[in-house]
């Protein structure tokens, strides 16, 4: 019995032996390297396997009928030894000193690592990605157990948020190695024995045998916990959408109301504020950027919503660039705008209102004595109100006022 | 590959000598007629030209990169589409020169053999 593995050679799937493949990527690995840098090496390496495949298939091995190490070793002894690909280049240039398969620096990933796990990885995981042994950032968890649970809460969270490495170059991922073929092809063999070990290890220990149903349990609450999630996910979009819409449809009623009907129900003021608002293209400036500024944060609330609901971020970073430089400009346009407006709309009116120290005397002089009238020109209600010497009419005798009462 | 030093010495050289001129059979059995790769390899390992077949393909990708030859994807029913081969202008010129000096130094290096064989008779 022996463990397959499915690979692709010129797009054919073929089912391969384990130690097969072993052999197999070996020796495309090694004619890779034996290869001139003058070649064009990928291409090479697709007509080999190409050809290679050819040979497979004449040999009645397809995804069902697995390739044995005894085929890859007649076939590639056909095709040549890998020191046989180098010599053939005539024009004398030198052979490949470094391989460049493969060796792209791979990036340091968060991954749990259940190779090496007592309960999920996450411990082992995190220790790969600060290079550190881990034991300690177990010992870390354990201890942190005591401050109010706060190391089982973490591991759960993390269980839940960071994947598991499944594939060998996200393994190699998580500790942040290059990945080369090589390494790849020994780190299957170090895993094929790891298995036997592993099963050698579970028939001892009560841990073992508990561990299963543990991490079943835990797997299983993952799973609850996940749909819950999803849930949350979906109501907290869709709420953000729809406050989103709603508030970015009131937004536009609202401006459409003042700026289109005959503005009657709005205060004096501000109607004779709009309408030089309006007459002025400095205004019209300022009432467009106010829109616009107001306007985009919804915006960013309905893109926000979507990208719960469709798992996946709506902002591009073009889009949030362009959203983010238009809401600056326009909250500056509006700001100096408003400011400027505002100067203007006072100068028109002239204003005692703001002042409050205006006031306005009016003398009727009548038969039955003189009226006076003084009183605060504003009509803002709470002005005249507290201004109470100035309420309207005060009859007085004639005499008084000859007497220099009122100047 | 070999059982004795002095014995991978020769089949070392032997295959040098293939591998040194091998680009001139192949685009002999391309030029004749456009031709996929397993059909090149069967042509050549029947003239005896060819020890393994991993070298072919090094080989025609040179060809191609100095565009003497091109391809072609064809379909194949049983495995993996084919490259069909096919000879350009600049390798039909390239051909014709080495048809030339392959004629001069098949001719020079007979002429020495035939003197070494004669010198081995007496």
């Amino acid at each position: 019995m022996k463990k397959i593995v499915n690979i692709t050679l010129g797009g054919i799937v073929f089912a391969t032996e384990i130690d097969a493949y072993d052999a197999l990527a070996t020796y495309l690995e090694s004619v890779k390297q034996n290869l001139s840098s003058a070649d064009d090496y990928t291409e090479i390496i697709a007509d080999i396997e190409s050809a290679l495949a050819e040979k497979f298939i004449a040999r009645n091995r397809n995804e069902k009928f697995a390739i044995t190490n005894a085929d890859v070793l007649t076939v590639t002894a056909e095709m040549g030894a890998p020191s046989d690909f180098k010599g053939d280049d005539v024009s004398g240039e030198s052979d490949r000193v470094t391989s460049p398969v493969a060796q792209t620096e791979t990036k340091k990933r968060l991954y749990r690592d259940t190779d090496d796990s007592v309960i999920a990885g996450v411990a082992s995981g995190i220790a790969h990605y600060f290079a550190i042994d881990p034991v300690v950032v177990r010992i870390i968890f354990f201890v942190s157990v005591f401050f109010n649970g706060l190391g089982i809460l973490a591991y759960i969270v993390l269980w839940l948020v960071v994947p598991k490495a499944e594939t060998t170059a996200q393994k190699y991922a998580a500790r942040g190695e290059k990945v080369t073929l090589k390494e790849i092809t020994q780190r299957v063999k170090k895993n094929i024995e790891k298995v036997d070990v592993a099963d050698l290890d579970a028939a001892k220990g009560a841990w073992a045998g508990a561990r299963p149903t543990f991490v079943k349990i835990f797997e299983l609450f993952g799973v609850v916990a996940r749909g819950v999630l999803t849930i949350v996910k979906y109501v907290v979009g869709f709420m953000l959408l729809l406050g989103g819409a709603l508030s970015l449809a009131g937004m536009v009623s609202v401006y459409s109301v003042v700026l289109l009907s005959d503005k009657i129900l709005l205060p004096l003021e501000a109607q004779t504020a709009l309408d030089i608002m309006l007459g002025s293209a400095l205004g019209l400036v300022a009432i467009t950027a106010s829109f616009v500024m107001m306007s985009i944060p919804m915006l960013v609330l309905i893109l926000a919503g979507g990208s719960l609901i469709v798992s996946r971020s709506l902002f591009t970073v073009s889009k949030s660039i362009a959203l983010a430089v238009v809401w600056i400009v326009a909250m500056m346009l509006a700001g100096t705008t408003s400011v400027l407006q505002l100067e203007q709309v006072m100068q028109q009116h002239n204003l005692g209102e703001f002042s409050g120290e205006e006031y306005q005397i009016q003398v009727n002089v009548a038969d039955d004595g003189v009226h006076i009238d003084a009183g605060i020109s504003t009509a803002e209600e709470e002005d005249v109100a507290s201004a109470s010497p100035s309420t309207p009419v005060q009859d007085l005798p004639a005499s008084e006022i000859l007497e220099g009462g009122v100047d | 590959m070999s059982d004795t030093s002095q014995e991978y010495n020769v089949e070392n050289t032997q295959s040098q000598m293939r591998k040194g001129f091998l680009e001139f059979p192949v685009l002999l059995i391309i030029g004749a007629k456009p031709t996929y790769a397993p059909d090149i390899l069967k042509q050549l390992k029947t003239a005896n030209l060819l020890v393994v077949e991993g070298t072919l393909y090094p080989l025609l990708s040179r060809l191609k990169r100095y565009n003497l030859v091109a391809y072609q994807w064809e379909e194949s029913k049983t495995g993996p589409p084919r490259k069909m081969y096919t000879i350009t202008n600049e390798g039909k010129e390239v051909l014709i020169q080495l048809e030339l000096s392959w004629k001069t130094l098949d001719t020079s290096v007979t002429t020495l053999i035939k003197k070494f064989e004669t010198s081995q008779k007496v």
